[in-house]
C-alpha cells in the first residue's frame, strides 16, 4: 500500500512539473549529454549487475568501480569516478584518490594524526558477492588490518550502499576514523552547469563557476551540529540539520540521504579549485571523533577517540532527471523518503495558528539577594490571551510560557515546580490554563531538560559526578558559550549538562504530570531539537582511594576541632556562642550530642559505602547521540501521553517524526561562507507535514526576514512581556530587547491577518516548487497552486502577469 | 598567638562555609544556542549588550568574474564624489575602478604595491604607489600629471625611506599622507609636493623614566636604551567640514582621534576629567574597541580604518577582532557587528571600509580578497538619523527617533540618555531621571536629580524640614537610645553589666569620646570579641553601604559586588595592618600584646562604621554639585581612622610623640613588605597550588 503510494505520488511529481514546464518554461534546459547504450560506454571492464525499474547499476570487478545508469529522458550515466580528461596533467596519487570508490581515514595507536588510504594506491582484496538486486563487496586493507563490508544494491529507483556493522575490522594498532562512500560519485568539471547542494541551515547551494574565491573550495560540516564541543565558541557553526546532500549537472541531479547513521556523518564538499580538480560532494561516515584529552598539567592534546562509534551506515541516492534535477527535486524525494520510510504524513487539516511565547520572569545577580524581574505575572498573560481573544478577535493562537518556573527562566533548574510563586503561583497558572482550555488555545509551558545550576536552591538535587553529561575524555561538559558574552574575555560560567535519563527519570515523569494537573497542554522542550550529544559515563577504576582518604581526614578533622572545643574549649562557658545563647547549663550536652550525632552519620556512611560493591553503573552507560536522542524522545512521548502534545525548539531531522510543532527554525541566511545561495530546502521538504516557526517577529532585524517567513512558508511566532524590556537589559536574557506587548498588539493583528487569514490555508499543504524569477524575486508554489512571490529588492518588480512592489509580497490564490 | 580562644575557631569554620558557600554558587544563565547574528551596543560599563542586526551581508564584489581577476591583498578602498569605489589592489600592483553595484571600469597599473588612493572632487586621482615612493597624482582619465618623492626637509632623517601609505587631499589641495609604520605623524605636503610639516602627531604620556633618561642619558645611551615611542597612524580620513578623523592602530588608547583644521584632537582625551568621571570604573583612558583576552594576553583592537557619513556617524573597522564598531560624533559606542569567522556577516581581515549615499558598508577583506558589501536595517537607520537630530541640536525631533529605537531595541542605552536629555528639556525631571538611569549616565542622571529635588524642596518645605529635624534628632537620640536599650536589659535581667557585649559598647563609646584614656585602659582589659565585632559590623556597613549609596555617587552596581573581595577589602588591610604593627612594634620595644594590638586596631574601624552608613543615606539626596559635602564627610571620616591609628599606636605601646609617628610609618612600610612578599611567595607558591589543584581535580573528575 505504501509502495503504490509513493509510485502514484512519484507518478504525479513527474507530471505535474512536467505540465508547467511545458505551461510555463517553454525552454527548459534539456540539452544533456545522451547516453544510448551504458554498456559500450563503459568499456569491457564493466559488468551488469542488476537492473531495477529505471536504474542498472554496473562494477568494475578490478577495482570496484560503479557505474549507475538512469534511462530516463534518454538515459543518464553515473560513475563513482570521473573519466580524466588529461591523465598526464595529474599526478599519481590525485589519480588514485580520484578513481577509488572507498577512501578510509585512519589513525595509530597516539590517536592524534590521521592518514588516508584508498583502493588504488592500498589495493585492499576484494572479494565479490552477489546480493538480492546488487553486490556486496568486502574490502580488507591487509597492511592496515582494516577490513568492511559495503552492499550496493538497487532498490525502489534508489541506489542504496550500506556498511555493515558486524562486518568491521580494525586492529589496536590502526583505527579507524572516517568512510567516504562514493566521495566522487557523479564529480563534475566547471565546465557543466550545475551546482552543490548541502544543507546549511534551511539549504544553500554553490555554483560552479569557472572560479570561486579561496574561502568556497572546501566544506566539512557534521550532521546536526558537533556531538562534541569544541572550546572555542567562534567555531560553532549553523547547524545542520537534515543529512541530505545534492549534486546538480545540466539536466541530471543526485542526492543522498543518509538513512542510517545519520547522527555521525560529515557533509563533505569540494570544489573543483582543489588539487582534485573535480565539483564533488559526499557523506562521510564519522567512526572516531576528536577530543580534547587531558595530559598532565592543564594542558590538553587532541586526540581521537579509543571507541568506535558504532551502528550500521546506510545512504540512498536518487538520481533526478530534467525539470526535477534541482534542489526543489532533491526536497521532494526526502520528503518522499519522510512520508514513507518515516511514517511522517500530510497534516489533516490547516489549523493555522500564531505562536505567543510570554515571556514571564528573570533573576538578576546583585547584592545581597537577586533581584527577581517580573515581565509579566500569570494574571498578565491572561489578560494579553483575553485581549486578542475577546478585543482583537484573534481565534487561532497558541501560546508558550517562558521563565515559568520556580526562580524565574532557567534559575533553578534542574527544581522547576511549583510555578513561580511572585508570579502567581499554581494558582495563577491554572486561571491561565483554564481560560486557555475554555477557549480552545493550546497553553505550552517551555522548559529545559539539559541544564543544572549549582545554586543554593539547587544543590544538592543532582551529583555533579555521576549525574552529568561527559565527553569522550571522560570530563564533564560544560556549555562553553555563555547566554550573551557581556565582555570577551568573561569567564564561561559552569552550567552542568544533565544526563537525559536522570531528566527523564528524576524529573520528567513527575514535572509532566504536574503540569498536566495545572491543565495545560503541552510542554515545549528546549534543545530537543538542536543538540544530540554523546555521553561517556565516569570510569570508576575500582574504589579511588584518594577520594575515600579525603573524606576521612574532612572527618578526622572535623571530630578533633568538635571535641577540642567541647571538651577543652571553653572552660569558661561564657565565651562559647552557644554558652551565650542556650544558657550556661544546657549547651555542653546539646553540642556533645550534635557532635556525636554527626560523627556516628559519618562513620555509618563510611563504612557502609565500604561494605557496597562498586557501583559502576553510576555514572550510566555510554550514550551515543541516537541513544541520547533516543532519551529525549521518551521525554516527548511522556509529555505526548500526560498532555496530548509536545513542541519541539529546533529541527533537527531525528525530531521531525516525533511531533509535529517545531519552534526557532533556523530559516535565515547566516551560513557558512562556502554556501553562494539560500535555498528554501528545509521548507520544501517538510512543509505541510509539520508546522514550524522561524525567529520571533519582534526580534527582526529587518523586512527581510519578515519576507522569508512568507517565502519559506513559516507561522508567525512572537515573543512578548507585559512590562517594558529595558527591564531586562542588565540581566543575562537581554537578548529580548524588544518585547513590551502594547508595542506589538498592532503588527500581531497585522501577521494574523496575513499569515493566518490570508495563509493560512496552506499549512497543510506541500510545497510543490520554489524558483527566483529575478535577482532577489522568488516564488514559492504550493500544491494546490498557491503562488506567492516576495520581492527583497527595493523596487518593484513586474513581469506582464503581475507586479510586486518593492520590499513586498505577492499571494496568487489558485485559479479554480 | 596563644590568645586565641578555642571557641573561635568554630566561628573561623563557619565563617570559611559562609565563604565557600558564597564561592560556589554561581547563578548564571547560559546558552548553548550561538547567534550567528552577533551584534551589539556596548553600554558605559564596557559590557556587550545585544542589539538587532544593524547591517546586513548583501553581496561580495571579488573580482572572479570581472575582466581583473582576483585581487590580492588589497589595502585600499575609496568612495569617489561620484560614488564610484576606487580600490588599491596592492598585491597585484595596482588601482581598480568599479560601479557601486561591482561593474568594473579601469585599471590604473604600472605601480609597486599601491596603499592608498584618494580622488578629489574634481575627479584628480592621488595614489600613494608605496612600492615605488612616491605620490603619484593623475587627472580623471588617469593620465599622468604630476609624482612627489621625499620632500626635501631637515625634518625627515635622511636615511628614511618615504613609503606613503594613506592620503587624503584637502579643499586647498594640500596632500595629507601617512607612512606605513612610520611614527613621524601625517605629512602634509602642498599641491606642487613641498613639506609643509606634520600634523597630529600621537603624543606620549608623561613618563618618569624618559624624563630621568632624557636629562641624564648621553646621546649614544639614549639609542641604546627602548623608549617608547609615539604610536602610528594607520588611517585618515577626511570629511566635508574639513575635520581629519583618523585611527592609531597600536594604541592602548585614544585609537580614534577627530583632528581639527590645526591638528588637535577634539576628542576628549583620556585625562580629561569628564572622562574619568564617566569610566571611573575603568582606568582613565577612552578607549576605543573592546579588548580580548585578559592579562598579558591581552588583545588590543588594531583599527585599519575609519570613514564618516553624511550623518557623522563614524565607522572603524578593527583588523584583530574582525568588528565593525560605530560611533557618534561625540566618539561614544553606537553599534558593533562582525567579529572573525567562516559565516556570511563575518569578516577575515578588514582593511578600509566606505559608506555610500544609501548608508550601505563597503569593507574591503584583506584575507577573503573581497569587497563586502552591508545594507543597514531599518535599526541602524534609525540610530544613524536619531544621531544626526541629536547631534545638530534638534533634541526634540531626535527624542521622537530614539523613541522609534527603543521600541526595537530597549537596550539602546544611548537612545535612554538622549531621550533623559529630550525629557529634561522638558521639565519632566522625574521622567529624565528613569531615562538617565537607564542610559546608565549619571552626570546627567544628577543634573536631572538636582532639578527634581528643587522641585520637590519648593513644593514640600514643610516636609523637608521635617525630615531634617527628624534627621538631626536621630543624630542626638541614637547614643543615648542605645545606651536606654542596655540598661532596659540590665533591669529586665537579659543582659549582665559584666557581659562581652556591653563591654565592648563602652570601650567603643571610649574610643569615640576619649581615645587616649580608652585605649590606654584597653591595654589591660581587652578581648578578641572586639575584633570578630567590628569587622562584622564593618563588612555588615560596607554591605549595607554598597546597596544604599544612589546611583549617581555609587562606584560599584548590584550585580557586580563580590563578596569576597568586599569581605577582603576590609580584612585584609586590617591583618595586614595589626601584623605588622605587632612586628614593628615589637622592635621598638613596644608594650601591646597581639590581643590589645587587634583590638585597639579593630577599634579603629569605628569611624567607618558610624559614619559610612548614614553618609551613604545622605548621598541620596545629594547632587554633584554638593559631592564636595561628600567628599569632605567622607576624608573626615578617614582622617578620624588615621588619627585613631596613630594614637593607638603611641598609646598601646606607650611611646611618646615622635617614635609613634616614625613607628606608624615604618608599619606603612611593613605592610607593603608583607603584600610584597605574600604576592612572591603566590607567584612562587601558585604552580605548585595549581598543580595539586590539578592533580585533585583529575582525580575527582576522572
Amino acid at each position: 500500500m505504501k509502495l503504490s503510494l509513493a509510485r502514484g505520488w512519484r507518478f504525479a511529481q513527474y507530471l505535474v512539473p512536467l505540465l508547467l514546464c511545458f505551461a510555463i518554461l517553454p525552454i527548459t534546459p534539456l540539452a544533456a549529454a545522451t547516453t544510448a547504450d551504458p554498456a559500450k560506454e563503459l568499456g569491457p571492464q564493466f559488468e551488469l549487475v542488476t537492473e531495477v525499474e529505471h536504474l542498472s547499476l554496473f562494477l568494475n570487478k578490478e577495482n570496484s568501480q560503479l557505474a549507475v545508469f538512469d534511462d530516463r529522458e534518454n538515459g543518464r550515466l553515473w560513475r563513482s569516478s570521473p573519466i580524466l580528461e588529461n591523465p598526464e596533467a595529474v599526478s599519481d596519487s590525485i589519480k588514485a584518490r580520484l578513481n577509488s570508490v572507498v577512501i578510509v581515514e585512519y589513525t595509530d595507536k597516539v590517536r592524534t594524526q590521521t592518514r588516508v588510504a584508498d583502493i588504488i594506491s592500498d589495493m585492499p582484496r576484494m572479494t565479490y558477492e552477489p546480493i538480492e538486486n546488487g553486490i556486496r563487496v568486502d574490502y580488507l586493507f591487509e597492511e592496515l588490518s582494516i577490513g568492511f563490508t559495503i552492499d550496493y544494491r538497487l532498490q525502489d529507483d534508489r541506489l542504496i550502499v550500506f556498511v555493515d556493522e558486524d562486518t568491521i575490522r580494525e586492529t589496536e594498532e590502526r583505527l579507524l576514523v572516517t568512510l567516504d562512500v562514493l566521495p566522487f560519485l557523479g564529480a563534475a568539471t566547471n565546465e557543466e552547469k550545475g551546482y552543490l547542494f548541502v544543507p546549511d541551515g534551511p539549504g544553500a547551494i554553490v555554483h560552479f563557476r569557472p572560479e570561486q574565491p579561496e574561502y568556497r573550495h572546501n566544506f566539512l560540516a557534521e550532521v546536526y551540529g558537533p556531538a562534541l564541543f569544541s572550546f572555542e565558541p567562534e567555531q560553532q557553526q549553523g547547524p545542520i540539520p537534515v543529512p541530505v546532500f545534492g549534486l546538480v549537472r545540466g539536466s541530471s541531479a543526485f542526492t543522498g540521504i543518509v538513512t542510517q547513521g545519520d547522527m555521525d556523518v560529515n557533509i563533505s564538499a569540494a570544489l573543483s579549485y582543489t588539487a582534485l580538480g573535480y565539483n564533488r560532494i559526499s557523506g562521510q561516515f564519522i567512526f572516531r571523533r576528536k577530543a580534547p584529552f587531558p595530559l598532565r598539567r592543564a594542558s590538553f592534546v587532541t586526540r581521537f577517540e579509543q571507541e568506535r562509534v558504532e551502528g550500521d551506515r546506510e545512504l540512498k541516492y536518487a538520481f533526478l532527471r530534467g525539470y526535477d534535477a534541482t534542489y526543489v527535486g532533491m526536497a521532494k524525494v526526502y520528503r518522499e523518503y519522510l512520508m514513507a520510510d518515516r511514517g511522517m504524513q500530510k497534516l489533516a487539516e490547516a489549523n493555522p495558528f500564531l505562536h505567543l511565547r510570554i515571556f514571564m520572569a528573570m533573576q538578576r545577580q546583585a547584592f545581597p539577594r537577586d533581584q527577581f524581574i517580573t515581565m509579566t505575572t500569570f494574571d498578565e498573560a491572561l489578560g494579553m490571551l483575553k485581549t486578542l481573544k475577546e478585543e482583537r478577535g484573534l481565534e487561532n493562537l497558541r501560546v508558550t510560557l517562558v521563565g515559568w518556573s520556580t526562580d524565574g527562566y532557567d534559575w533553578s533548574l534542574p527544581k522547576r515546580l511549583p510555578p513561580e510563586g511572585r508570579l502567581g503561583g499554581e494558582e495563577g497558572l491554572r486561571a491561565v490554563a483554564n481560560y486557555a482550555n475554555a477557549n480552545s488555545i493550546p497553553l505550552y509551558l517551555e522548559d529545559n531538560y539539559l541544564f543544572g545550576f549549582r545554586n543554593l536552591d539547587s544543590f544538592l538535587l543532582f551529583n555533579p559526578l555521576t549525574d552529568v553529561i561527559r565527553g569522550a575524555n571522560r570530563l564533564p561538559i560544560t556549555t562553553n558559550y555563555v547566554g550573551f558574552k557581556r565582555k570577551e574575555d568573561e569567564p564561561h560560567t559552569e552550567v552542568q549538562l544533565l544526563r537525559p535519563e536522570i531528566a527523564r527519570d528524576r524529573y520528567a515523569v513527575d514535572d509532566i504530570a504536574k503540569m498536566r494537573d495545572y491543565g495545560v497542554s503541552g510542554v515545549e522542550f528546549r534543545f530537543f531539537g538542536k543538540v544530540a550529544l554523546n555521553h561517556y559515563p565516569i570510569l570508576f577504576s575500582g574504589r579511588s582511594s584518594f577520594l575515600v582518604g579525603l573524606r576521612l581526614v574532612a572527618l578526622a578533622a572535623f571530630a578533633l576541632i568538635g571535641l577540642y572545643i567541647v571538651l577543652i574549649g571553653t572552660r569558661r562557658p561564657g565565651d562559647a556562642i552557644l554558652g551565650q545563647l542556650v544558657g550556661g547549663a544546657l549547651w555542653r550536652p546539646i553540642a556533645t550530642v550534635a557532635l556525636l550525632v554527626v560523627l556516628g552519620a559519618g562513620a555509618f556512611l563510611e563504612i557502609r559505602n565500604a561494605q557496597q560493591p562498586v557501583d559502576t553503573t553510576q555514572g550510566g552507560t555510554k550514550l551515543s547521540r541516537e541513544d541520547f536522542v533516543n532519551v529525549w524522545k521518551d521525554i516527548l512521548e511522556i509529555s505526548k501521553e500526560e498532555t496530548g502534545t509536545a513542541v519541539v525548539q529546533g529541527a533537527n531531522a531525528y525530531m521531525l517524526d516525533s511531533t509535529d510543532f517545531f519552534t526557532r527554525v533556523p530559516l535565515d541566511r547566516y551560513n557558512y561562507v562556502f554556501s553562494e545561495e539560500t535555498v528554501p530546502f528545509f521548507p520544501l521538504a517538510v512543509h505541510g507535514l509539520v508546522r514550524y516557526t522561524g525567529d520571533e517577529s519582534n526580534l527582526r532585524s529587518d523586512r527581510d526576514e519578515f519576507l522569508r517567513a512568507i517565502e519559506y512558508g513559516a507561522l508567525p511566532t512572537f515573543e512578548l512581556t507585559s512590562n517594558p524590556s529595558v527591564l531586562l537589559t542588565r540581566t543575562q536574557y537581554n537578548r529580548l530587547y524588544s518585547s513590551r506587548f502594547a508595542d506589538w498588539e498592532p503588527q500581531i493583528v497585522d501577521e494574523y491577518e496575513l499569515f493566518i487569514r490570508q495563509l493560512g490555508y496552506t499549512v497543510n499543504l506541500l510545497m510543490e516548487d520554489h524558483r527566483q524569477l529575478a535577482e532577489n524575486v522568488y516564488e514559492t508554489v504550493y500544491e494546490d497552486g498557491t503562488r506567492v512571490i516576495v520581492n527583497y529588492h527595493t523596487s518593484r518588480y513586474s513581469d506582464g502577469e503581475f507586479a510586486v512592489e518593492g520590499q513586498n509580497y505577492l499571494i496568487i490564490p489558485p485559479r479554480r | 598567638m596563644r590568645g586565641l580562644r578555642k571557641s573561635h575557631l568554630g566561628l573561623l569554620l563557619a565563617v570559611l562555609a559562609a565563604i565557600w558557600l558564597t564561592l560556589t554558587s554561581a547563578g548564571t544563565i547560559s546558552a548553548l544556542e550561538l547567534d550567528p547574528k552577533l551584534s551589539y551596543t556596548i553600554d558605559p560599563r564596557n559590557q556587550r549588550v545585544p542589539s538587532p542586526l544593524p547591517y546586513i551581508f548583501e553581496k561580495e564584489i571579488n573580482g572572479i568574474h570581472l575582466p581583473t581577476g582576483a585581487f590580492k591583498e588589497p589595502s585600499d578602498l575609496f568612495l569617489d564624489y561620484e560614488e564610484r569605489l576606487w580600490l588599491a589592489d596592492t598585491g597585484n600592483d595596482r588601482v581598480l575602478r568599479f560601479t557601486k553595484t561591482g561593474e568594473y571600469l579601469m585599471e590604473i597599473s604600472n605601480l609597486s604595491k599601491p596603499e592608498g588612493v584618494y580622488v578629489d572632487p574634481d575627479g584628480n586621482i592621488f595614489i600613494a604607489d608605496t612600492g615605488n615612493n612616491r605620490i603619484l597624482r593623475l587627472d580623471p582619465e588617469g593620465n599622468f600629471v604630476d609624482e612627489f618623492f621625499k620632500p626635501e626637509t631637515t625634518l625627515i632623517p635622511i636615511d628614511h625611506t618615504f613609503a606613503p601609505s594613506k592620503l587624503v587631499v584637502d579643499r586647498s589641495g594640500r596632500i595629507y599622507t601617512l607612512e606605513a609604520g612610520s611614527n613621524l605623524g601625517i605629512i602634509v605636503l602642498d599641491g606642487e609636493g613641498n613639506f609643509r610639516g606634520f600634523f597630529g602627531a600621537t603624543r606620549l604620556d608623561f613618563s618618569l623614566r624618559r624624563l630621568i633618561v632624557s636629562m641624564f642619558a648621553t646621546q649614544e645611551q639614549r639609542r641604546k636604551i627602548f623608549l617608547p615611542q609615539p604610536t602610528p597612524h594607520s588611517n585618515l580620513f577626511l570629511s566635508d567640514d574639513g575635520f581629519l578623523y583618523t585611527v592609531v592602530a597600536t594604541a592602548v588608547k585614544d585609537q580614534l582621534q577627530k583632528l581639527s583644521p590645526v591638528g588637535v584632537n577634539v576628542y576628549p582625551h583620556s585625562t580629561s576629567v569628564a572622562i574619568y568621571m564617566r569610566f571611573f570604573k575603568e582606568d582613565s583612558l577612552k578607549f576605543y574597541g573592546e579588548r580580548e583576552g585578559a592579562g598579558r594576553r591581552t588583545q588590543f583592537p588594531r583599527f585599519s580604518d575609519v570613514n564618516v557619513n553624511d550623518a557623522g556617524i563614524i565607522t572603524v573597522v578593527d583588523a584583530n577582532s574582525a568588528k565593525v564598531y560605530q560611533y557618534d560624533q561625540d566618539g561614544e559606542p553606537l553599534l558593533a557587528f562582525g567579529g572573525r569567522g567562516v559565516q556570511q556577516g563575518q569578516l577575515g581581515y578588514p582593511t578600509s571600509v566606505v559608506t555610500d549615499d544609501e548608508g550601505s558598508l563597503y569593507i574591503l577583506d584583506a584575507i577573503r580578497n573581497n569587497i563586502q558589501v552591508y545594507r543597514p536595517t531599518l535599526f541602524a537607520r534609525l540610530v544613524h538619523s536619531a544621531s544626526k537630530f541629536y547631534w545638530d541640536g534638534r533634541y526634540d525631533e531626535a527624542a521622537n527617533l530614539w523613541q522609534q529605537v527603543l521600541k526595537l531595541d530597549a537596550n539602546m542605552y544611548l537612545a535612554h540618555s538622549a531621550l533623559g536629555k529630550a525629557l529634561y528639556r522638558q521639565e519632566r525631571y522625574d521622567d529624565a531621571m528613569v531615562e538617565y538611569f537607564r542610559g546608565y549616565d549619571k552626570t546627567e542622571y544628577a543634573k536631572a536629580y538636582s532639578e527634581a529635588r528643587y522641585l520637590w524642596m519648593r513644593a514640600n518645605f514643610g516636609l523637608f524640614m521635617l525630615y531634617l529635624f527628624l534627621g538631626i534628632g536621630a543624630i542626638i537620640v541614637i547614643p543615648r537610645g542605645t545606651r536606654r536599650v542596655f540598661e532596659l536589659g540590665f533591669r529586665r535581667g537579659i543582659l549582665k553589666r559584666e557581659s562581652t557585649w556591653y563591654k565592648i559598647y563602652r570601650q567603643g563609646a571610649g574610643v569615640l569620646r576619649d581615645p587616649m584614656e580608652t585605649f590606654w585602659a584597653l591595654r589591660e582589659d581587652s578581648t578578641w570579641w572586639t575584633v570578630w565585632t567590628m569587622l562584622a559590623l564593618a563588612i555588615l556597613v560596607r554591605m549595607l553601604t554598597l546597596n544604599t549609596v544612589s546611583f549617581h555617587f555609587s562606584s560599584i552596581d548590584p550585580e557586580d559586588i563580590n563578596f569576597v573581595l568586599e569581605v577582603s577589602r576590609i580584612a585584609v588591610p586590617y591583618l595586614v595592618w595589626v601584623i605588622a604593627n605587632y612586628g614593628v612594634s615589637a622592635i621598638f620595644y613596644g608594650e601591646g600584646s597581639p590581643k590589645v594590638v587587634a583590638a585597639t586596631t579593630a577599634y579603629c574601624l569605628l569611624p567607618y562604621i558610624l559614619i559610612a552608613l548614614p553618609l551613604a543615606l545622605v548621598s541620596n539626596v545629594l547632587t554633584t554639585d554638593e559631592s564636595a559635602l561628600y567628599g569632605f564627610a567622607q576624608t573626615a571620616m578617614y582622617w578620624w581612622m588615621g588619627v585613631l591609628i596613630y594614637l593607638q599606636v603611641k598609646v598601646v605601646h606607650d611611646f611618646e610623640f615622635k617614635r609613634a609617628a616614625g613607628v606608624s610609618f615604618l608599619n606603612v612600610l611593613g605592610m607593603v613588605a608583607i603584600f610584597g612578599i605574600s604576592a612572591l611567595s603566590y607567584f612562587m607558591s601558585s604552580r605548585v597550588i595549581r598543580f595539586l589543584w590539578e592533580v585533585i581535580y583529575e582525580v575527582v573528575t576522572r
